[in-house]
């Protein structure tokens, strides 16, 4: 973002502005920001963190369907986040009897939107520990089949707490060059095992009682209430 | 039974072998016998088996339709494990 010189600012809007960054200053909006080890996510924290908002970052670690490379490219992410950001901490829970439990019990189609709606779930009980406003993902439309519009309208439906996407209309190109600006991006694409649970033919768009079907086959609010959150530590 | 070997994208950090030819796993039956040859099974379900075989070699993800993902981005251990897997994989298969 390129700054206007104060030279070109017309007077009656100098107040405007000053209001605008007295408003950054003070607010107090604080957000929780599902990490991943891709691309996005780290560009929709730093833009929210940017824009002035508090953002705490939660990473839901799927080990064994990932693997601890994964985990090691999330720590480097935060470590570099918090040379912009130093008050930006991270935590991590382990989802891997989520994950378990949808493979296990679900239609495989659903895999992804059930894994979403729970990760959804997890960072809202995550945000209401903390005292957090909202949620956040990186999540831009149509990108993978969990992005689909009425998969994200779903995946909405799991949680009362208002869920953020910054990036939700910005074209992949735009994000990978702001990763490249910050310098995560370098980090996001360090090789690591992508979930080892993606199916071949993901629903790409669920109707609410296909979902709730699904989902009920679960135990998801036991294994949500026993998640237990982490910080993540920088090596 | 014959498989060939891709590395997914430039980023993976992984291995995948993919069968060449149409095959389908019977995935209990594939626990049995992995369980029965010493591999320790780490998840199974109807989607997906995840076993490992010592520290020497990376654990596998092994799917119905006989795809085999090697959590490693070493070509040549992936290629002697992928060895030591196939004739057990063979009498997996219920269709082929």
């Amino acid at each position: 973002m390129v700054a206007a010189d104060s030279r070109d600012i017309e007077p009656e809007n100098i107040t405007i502005l000053i209001s605008v960054h007295l408003y950054r200053i003070t607010m107090k909006y604080s957000v929780v920001v599902l990490l991943s080890a891709g691309i996005d996510s780290p560009v929709a924290a730093h833009m929210l963190a940017e824009s002035g908002a508090h953002v705490t970052l939660l990473h839901m670690d799927t080990r064994p369907f990932t693997d601890d490379r994964t985990m090691e490219n999330v720590r480097s992410l935060v470590k570099k986040l918090r040379e912009y950001h130093p008050e930006m901490a991270g935590y991590s829970a382990g989802f891997g009897e989520m994950e378990k439990a949808i493979a296990q019990n679900a239609n495989p189609r659903y895999q992804c939107i059930l894994c979403k709606r729970n990760m959804y779930r997890a960072a809202s009980k995550f945000a209401i520990e903390i005292g957090a406003d909202a949620i956040a993902t990186g999540e831009s439309l149509g990108q993978v089949a969990s992005q689909t519009l009425s998969n994200l309208v779903e995946e909405d439906a799991a949680v009362d707490i208002p869920v953020h996407r910054p990036l939700i209309g910005l074209d992949k190109n735009d994000v990978i060059e702001i990763g490249r600006e910050i310098g995560t991006y370098e980090l996001s694409i360090q090789p690591a095992v992508c979930c080892m649970l993606t199916p071949k033919g993901p629903k790409l768009s669920c109707k609410k009682d296909d979902v709730l079907k699904e989902e009920d086959k679960l135990d998801w609010g036991g294994l949500i209430e026993d998640l237990v959150f982490e910080p993540i530590g920088e090596r | 039974m014959m498989y060939h070997m891709v590395k997914p994208c430039s980023d993976s950090g992984a291995f995948i072998a993919e069968p060449m030819h149409k095959i389908k796993l019977d995935m209990s039956l594939c626990e049995q016998i992995f369980k029965d040859n010493g591999y320790t099974i780490k998840f199974s379900s109807k989607v997906i088996l995840l076993i490992e075989d010592t520290i020497e070699y990376p654990e596998v993800g092994i799917y119905p339709s006989g795809k085999l993902l090697f959590k490693s981005t070493d070509h040549e251990v992936v290629s002697r494990m992928f060895e030591s897997l196939k004739p057990l994989l063979k009498n997996c298969i219920c269709v082929s």
